[in-house]
């Protein structure tokens, strides 16, 4: 029997008004992997992500977990079965700090019972574990020294990174990265690619969309290309985007 | 001397009132208009079974809480995607249906009349019968609604929730139970208002429904925001400001007519004054 694929749609169908967001979108994505999905605007790359992560309802077909069905879960409960993501336009919580930022997203907290907070009992040790965790995560970003600041006083590039600390943060399974490289600093560009390998070797799979083609080149194992709600080409990204076929029609 | 001691059961008495709406308000973001309801409800469930069914001051305190509770749960359920402005006139309509309840249901409530001849505060079988007493089992229940929601408000809870008065969507997608949290921060909102509500009652020992009207709603809100929403001493702060302002309008000498009206106007330019120079309340710089 074939294994199962960690993230997989079949036959996925959204319509917006007018546009054809998805149109029959079939994938299978296994862990360990980086699949990079690209194309032009509008060709879908983000609803396939928020179709995966429950913040968009297909209009038809599946997506599976590890086999489990995700239509009906809400966006909380895919998030508590494995899913993280980013979203393309950053968001984190303004009047947080950094570390908060990370914090809030370690899994299963005690600490987040009503009962126990009145209490202040219970949920310390967790704490000073969950603040730990925090701060070497914010460090693989490169966010050490902004711990303390509130997310609202980062830069643009540095709530990316942030962004890119929560969903670590969270032991994920699955990250779905929605643009995680274009705007970073050229200097930080190298330890993210290299932050994201990691976490393809730690077993995770990662989805990015990303329009970055030297990084995708770089970091990914698998490219699909989408054009109009469609899959129009998958396989290793050397063969992809050597194609001149593709790159002329799609990617210039 | 006693004059004294009862702006400090006062100063107390909206302490809680302050502290629990800050809850909402402040640190989850919804903006309640109906916290004067849930005061009015902890008084009367602590009114009508202390004189209708001879339940000690602790059972009635107790029961008045659960009163409450029972309440803000309902009111929170449809909170689930009313956010915003939607949340506020929801519960504006609420604090309307709970007036009328109050006002209206004269078999029950005794209606514009109110119900006197509620048992003073004892506990433990002592009837507490000086006004210093009084004062320390008000200072009491402020300070463990202080302590408590101090505990609340900086515990990985309290994080959630100030995660959810951001943006609700990103906290969902962190996999965090947004609509339990809310329910939950409502609840005890609620029985902390009633708490106050069933004190009054047994301090004054008569209640009548025009201290629980929208107005009063307002005046809590004004006193939270005037001392900075989502601070943890901010609501304590506006509390003592606005009580003691009401305090001082009074020893200017003006008809008892048009004090009321004099109030309300001098509150206003207060909040005007403060949104223009603390626009984050007294409380943040």
């Amino acid at each position: 029997m074939p294994k199962t694929p960690t993230l997989q749609c079949d036959g996925l169908f959204k319509q917006f008004g007018d546009v054809r967001a998805l149109a029959d979108v079939s994938v299978r994505l296994s862990r360990p992997g980086i699949v990079a999905i690209i194309g032009p605007n509008g060709a879908g790359k983000t609803t396939l992500l928020n179709a995966f992560s429950g913040f968009v309802q297909a209009d038809r077909g599946v997506c599976r977990l590890e086999g489990l069905e995700l239509s009906g879960h809400s966006v909380a409960e895919v998030a508590r079965l494995g899913i993280a993501r980013t979203f393309q336009e950053v968001r984190v919580i303004d009047r947080l700090s950094a570390i908060e930022n990370v914090m809030l997203a370690r899994p299963g907290q005690r600490g987040e019972s009503l009962l126990l907070a009145l209490a202040s009992l219970g949920w310390r040790t967790e704490e000073r574990v969950n603040h730990a965790v925090a701060e070497r995560a914010l460090e693989s970003v490169g966010l050490g020294q902004e711990s303390n600041r509130l997310a609202l006083e980062l830069s643009y590039g540095q709530r990316k990174l942030l962004s890119l600390a929560v969903v670590q943060a969270t032991e994920a399974r699955v990250l779905l990265l929605d643009e995680p490289i274009a705007g970073i600093h050229p200097e930080r560009r190298v330890s993210i690619l290299n932050l994201l390998r990691r976490l393809r070797d730690d077993g995770k799979l990662l989805v990015l969309v990303e329009h970055d083609m030297p990084a995708v080149r770089e970091v990914a194992d698998t490219v699909i290309l989408m054009d109009e709600g469609r899959v129009v080409a998958e396989g290793e990204p050397s063969d992809i985007l050597q194609r001149r076929e593709l790159v002329e029609a799609y990617l210039d | 001397m006693d004059y004294l001691l009862h702006v400090l059961v006062l100063f107390f008495l909206y302490a809680i009132l302050t502290t629990s709406l800050d809850l909402l308000v402040g640190h989850s973001g919804l903006l309640s208009i109906a916290h004067a309801g849930l005061y009015g409800i902890g008084a009367y469930a602590a009114a009508i079974v202390s004189t209708h069914f001879d339940i000690s001051f602790l059972g009635s305190v107790a029961i008045a809480m659960l009163a409450g509770v029972l309440v803000s749960f309902c009111i929170s359920l449809p909170s689930r995607g009313l956010k915003g402005d939607y949340f506020a006139v929801l519960t504006f309509a609420l604090q309307m249906v709970l007036f009328h309840l109050l006002n209206g249901w004269d078999r029950l409530t005794g209606g514009p009349l109110g119900i006197s001849g509620i048992p003073a505060p004892a506990v433990f079988g002592a009837e507490l019968d000086t006004l210093a007493e009084t004062t320390l089992l008000f200072a009491s229940c402020a300070g463990v609604v202080f302590a408590l929601s101090r505990n609340v408000a900086t515990s990985p809870f309290g994080r959630v929730l100030h995660a959810l008065r951001e943006d609700e969507g990103l906290t969902q997608s962190l996999g965090k139970h947004t609509y339990r949290v809310t329910i939950q921060v409502c609840a005890m909102s609620g029985a902390f208002a009633a708490l106050a509500g069933a004190l009054y009652s047994h301090y004054i020992t008569y209640v009548d429904p025009t201290g629980f009207t929208v107005v009063e709603s307002i005046l809590i809100l004004a006193m939270v925001i005037l001392g900075g929403p989502g601070t943890i001493l901010g609501p304590i702060i506006g509390a003592i400001s606005l009580v003691s302002l009401a305090e001082a309008l009074r020893f200017i000498g003006i008809p008892a007519s048009e004090a009321a009206s004099l109030r309300q106007i001098v509150y206003g330019l207060a909040l005007i004054a403060i949104v223009f120079l603390r626009p984050r309340g007294l409380a943040r710089a």
